[in-house]
């Protein structure tokens, strides 16, 4: 890939974002229909997560918030919630990212790990008052959703983070840096 | 953070909130534009054809494990036995799927209202909602509110539909509230879903009722949404309540959303007539 012209590097990192929706929703439609075979297991895997905290942390505020508002729109059309729960659920994931991304900067394996272990926690905290405002409030953080939604989101979500940061690396996408103390090293 | 980039930020914020109330209020009421017939169209195209590709694979691999496991003889042998079973393990999935098509079409024969079958190809993306998706949309007449049935049991509503299309809310959804009663004593309640897998209760059900468990739950019928007296679930908890108004019941769903592959979308009386 390093033989690429500048200008052919220019392009690929212009269709990043392109890739990043395509490669969420073909994920999206696969997570549909694994819960079939394992319905007690994947029905917990929120698939959208990484991609959140994703954006959040190596995406400017313009470009992850456009992504944050289209993926959970695909997200929303593959739900039977009212349209706008999931949507508001995530932005505030994203701002919750974002504003973590000034002081915690996700880029090896176990600060990735707890980054979505504590915001994939988090999501299930401010589910329920999200959820409230649509008229929609019960029990949903039971133990299910607690014990195997946390480990898969951590786990799964961890490979669904690298994927991406992949994808930025094939893509020459330069990701955005918050953190003061990353330096130029970053 | 600069101060421009402060306030950058924050009208950013402040217009992406105005367009999300505009973007809530055009959808509400399972609403759905052109861009989101496109999108639930290409999704239900891309689902209803890896569903299959699942099921094919889950079925190979049951079968091919099956016969690692319980064979000893020689590796030609094992290899034609093992194509042998994947033959086997295709022609009874379509063996089985005929038993079930059949029994469809004796349970559609029972029914005053027409039915229309259809395949579930896709479930909730979320843990939270429990819908599913199958591939029969406003083309075939589905509407928004119609009932969706199966021989087994109650399944749930239509919620959004598009062109070839539609999203079931289940009976197990917390949002969903389907009329119901105790096949036993008549005794009436809402039967609304507890975010589990096979779980509802039977709420406003009054604790001078008479309610036990295994009493079957089968539906009123009133509204004509769904056939009356088909079954819904049987009670496996009754807490009663000495200090207030209602007791609290539980009802195993008869139907497991997860393990469903073909329903049947039930035609209110009046469309019926005109279906037919």
């Amino acid at each position: 890939m390093y033989f690429l012209q500048p200008n052919q590097k220019k392009f690929l990192e212009s269709v990043n974002p392109i890739l990043v929706t395509i490669f969420f929703y073909l994920l999206l439609v696969g997570r549909t229909n694994i819960e079939y075979v394992f319905p007690d297991v994947f029905r917990h895997w929120d698939i959208l997560l990484p991609f959140i905290v994703y954006f959040g942390q190596r995406r400017s505020v313009a470009e992850g918030l456009t992504l944050s508002i289209l993926t959970s729109h695909l997200y929303s059309l593959s739900s039977i919630a009212p349209i706008g729960v999931f949507v508001l659920h995530y932005l505030s994931l994203f701002i919750i990212a974002r504003v973590l991304s000034y002081v915690i900067y996700a880029n090896e394996g176990f600060t990735i790990l707890m980054l979505l272990f504590a915001l994939s926690l988090l999501a299930r905290i401010i589910n329920l008052p999200i959820a409230s405002l649509f008229g929609h409030s019960w029990g949903s953080n039971g133990i299910g959703a607690f014990g195997m939604g946390l480990l898969l989101n951590t786990v799964l979500g961890f490979f669904v983070y690298l994927s991406l940061s992949l994808l930025d690396r094939m893509t020459f996408k330069t990701p955005t840096i918050n953190i003061e103390m990353a330096g130029d090293s970053l | 953070m600069g101060a421009r980039r402060r306030y950058a930020f924050f009208a950013l914020l402040t217009l992406s909130i105005c367009a999300l109330a505009l973007y809530v209020h055009r959808h509400r009421q399972g609403r759905t534009g052109f861009v989101d017939n496109i999108i639930i169209s290409a999704t239900g195209y891309l689902q209803s054809q890896s569903i299959y590709f699942v099921r094919g694979a889950q079925s190979f691999v049951e079968k091919y494990f099956l016969l690692v496991n319980t064979q000893s003889e020689n590796e030609e042998l094992k290899k034609e036995l093992a194509y042998l079973r994947t033959k086997l393990a295709a022609l009874q999935e379509v063996e089985t799927e005929n038993a079930r098509l059949r029994e469809g079409l004796r349970f559609s024969s029972q029914l005053q209202q027409q039915l229309l079958a259809a395949h579930v190809i896709a479930h909730d993306v979320s843990s939270d909602y429990f819908g599913i998706r199958v591939d029969r949309g406003s083309d075939d007449g589905v509407k928004a509110g119609m009932g969706v049935i199966s021989p087994a049991g109650l399944v749930g509503r239509v919620l959004r539909v598009t062109k070839n299309y539609a999203d079931v809310l289940t009976l197990v959804d917390p949002t969903s509230n389907i009329d119901a009663v105790i096949q036993r004593t008549r005794a009436r309640g809402i039967i609304s879903g507890q975010a589990k897998r096979v779980l509802c209760s039977l709420k406003y059900v009054d604790r001078l009722e008479d309610v036990a468990v295994n009493d079957t739950v089968v539906s009123s019928g009133f509204g004509s949404i769904f056939p009356k007296g088909l079954l819904v679930g049987y009670v496996t908890d009754v807490v009663p309540n000495p200090s207030g108004v209602l007791q609290k019941v539980t009802v195993k769903s008869a139907v497991d959303i997860y393990r469903l592959e073909e329903v049947f979308i039930v035609f209110p009386p009046a469309e019926s007539e005109k279906v037919s």
